[in-house]
């Protein structure tokens, strides 16, 4: 098949699902889009050198979750204290504040490392050897993340945490600001 | 029996919300156009903005003169201009170091710089009419910007600068730029036009803090400072004016030089020129940006600048000397 149908192919099927997956990796439905957007440039650049074996929607769900961490680092290095900030962010059409907010609030609080690993663990249902493989991290990294994970969503959906509600990071508080 | 919604959830009962929550609000996310229409989309207006950027670098280098400019490229390597628009706002921020900006109109260009960059834009927005291949048709362009970063000696990204090159319509969506001005991991100004993702940001405790300055082109400098401060540019090795103005309410103007201004060189002072507004020593200067760092011929050469240990100067800290 010629590359370039077979991208498109690729793209108009594994779009949608790595949007979704770009979404409740970041938690912000435009971030998602670029996200995806880039990793998409990336893998057209070489998708005729890409290990195939792997999969391409694996390799690409990789690319994304790299990009992804890579993003918040830069963002998490620098300050945000600001005085006030006068002018607010339209609300995120795609995310309806009553959807389970608590939980996603709480999953918002999550490093993107440890969320990156819930997300494929239970939204792409991959087993955790599967998870690994894709971070390209020591199993025993993942399970401990993963427990990590769990454990943080615990304490923040205990009922005192519930009534205050989760403290968002500063990331997604400049996303929103 | 407890009451089940005070409970703290058993592992089971809080992998179960974890999934649907995932699920729910995956599901509610579709993608704003069709997927490889969207893609080949902004792949070709990459390949358009980076026609552009070859067209502009050479400008723009001549306007750095290879001193303390560095440009980044759009499509990663190819020139010194970069261009972004709706579907990638984070593209020039993330190569100077900051997240927050979206591409739009540009309020930082005034007077003189507008004028400039609007007359720049008009020749480009020529040029791609009469392209051979039809670049842009009227339904698909987008705004085309030129961006430089600007790194002071410490490292810190001291100037963002953002020039329209060329505007073949304003994208839909109601876009904002958020131009960000920092040293070291301290955000010093950030300037927006209001638009989505946010709009402006004004960190009010740096808003009466030290000036700025940053060049819009070696005779086209802006400043940022207290409110109504006049300031003057400087050629200390003749103590000859060469450029002044007055900030406004927003804290920023632009001066046009009688002469070509390299930063970097210590002759490049910028002088308080009255009190204004501003309480402390009468007058103040330090050197502009020093740091060479061609990011777009070597990205990986430039220091990160959160690496760069930085404190922000003071009006009591701060001494000509520094």
């Amino acid at each position: 098949m010629d590359p370039e149908e077979d991208f498109k192919e690729f793209v108009e099927g594994a779009w949608p699902r790595l949007l979704r997956t770009a979404y409740l990796l970041t938690g912000d439905h435009h971030r998602a889009e670029d996200l995806v957007q880039t990793a998409l440039m990336r893998v057209h650049r070489r998708w005729e050198r890409i290990d195939r074996s792997m999969g391409a929607e694996a390799y690409t769900r990789r690319v994304v979750v790299n990009l992804n961490s890579s993003w918040w680092r830069r963002a998490a290095s620098r300050e945000q204290t600001w005085a006030q900030v006068p002018d607010n962010a339209a609300r995120d059409a795609h995310a309806p504040v009553e959807l389970h907010a608590d939980m996603w609030k709480a999953l918002g609080t999550l490093k993107p490392a440890v969320r990156a690993v819930l997300v494929l663990r239970y939204y792409e249902d991959l087993p955790e050897t599967e998870v690994a493989r894709l971070l390209d991290r020591p199993l025993g990294t993942v399970k401990s993340q993963h427990a990590r994970g769990l454990a943080q969503l615990r304490a923040a959906l205990a009922p005192e945490k519930r009534a205050a509600g989760p403290r968002p990071r500063p990331r997604e508080e400049s996303a929103h600001a | 029996m407890p009451d089940t919604h005070d409970e703290v959830p058993g592992e089971d009962r809080l992998v179960a919300e974890m999934v649907a929550t995932m699920h729910a609000r995956a599901d509610a996310v579709t993608p704003s156009a069709t997927p490889y229409a969207r893609f080949r989309s902004v792949r070709a207006r990459r390949a358009q903005r980076a026609r552009v950027a070859v067209a502009a670098a050479a400008a723009v280098l001549a306007l750095a003169g290879g001193t303390a400019w560095a440009g980044y490229a759009a499509g990663e390597r190819s020139g010194v201009a970069a261009g972004f628009d709706d579907a990638e706002p984070y593209k020039v921020t993330e190569q100077c170091g900051r997240q927050e900006i979206a591409g739009t109109e540009v309020t930082l260009l005034k007077g003189e710089a507008k004028a400039k960059a609007d007359a720049a834009a008009d020749a480009y927005d020529e040029a791609f009419r009469q392209s051979p291949d039809g670049a842009a048709s009227s339904a698909d362009r987008q705004l085309v910007y030129e961006v430089v970063c600007a790194y002071d000696k410490f490292g810190g990204v001291a100037g963002l600068d953002v020039r329209l090159l060329w505007s073949g319509g304003m994208p839909t969506g109601g876009n904002g730029v958020v131009l960000a001005f920092t040293r070291g991991t301290e955000t010093i100004q950030e300037f927006a036009v209001p638009g989505r993702r946010g709009g402006g940001v004004w960190p009010a405790e740096h808003r009466q803090g030290p000036w700025l300055l940053s060049e819009l082109g070696s005779r086209n400098w802006a400043v940022f400072a207290t409110p109504a401060t006049r300031v003057e540019l400087r050629d200390t090795s003749t103590g000859e004016v060469v450029a002044q103005g007055v900030t406004d309410t927003d804290g920023f103007a632009t001066m046009v030089a009688t002469k070509p201004i390299m930063p970097g060189k210590a002759a490049t002072t910028l002088v308080r020129a009255d009190g204004g507004r501003v309480d402390g020593p009468g007058a103040w200067t330090a050197e502009t940006s020093a740091l060479s760092c061609h990011v777009a011929q070597n990205r990986d050469s430039c220091p990160n600048p959160w690496d760069v240990p930085f404190t922000m100067p003071t009006m009591e800290n701060w001494s000509p000397d520094k």
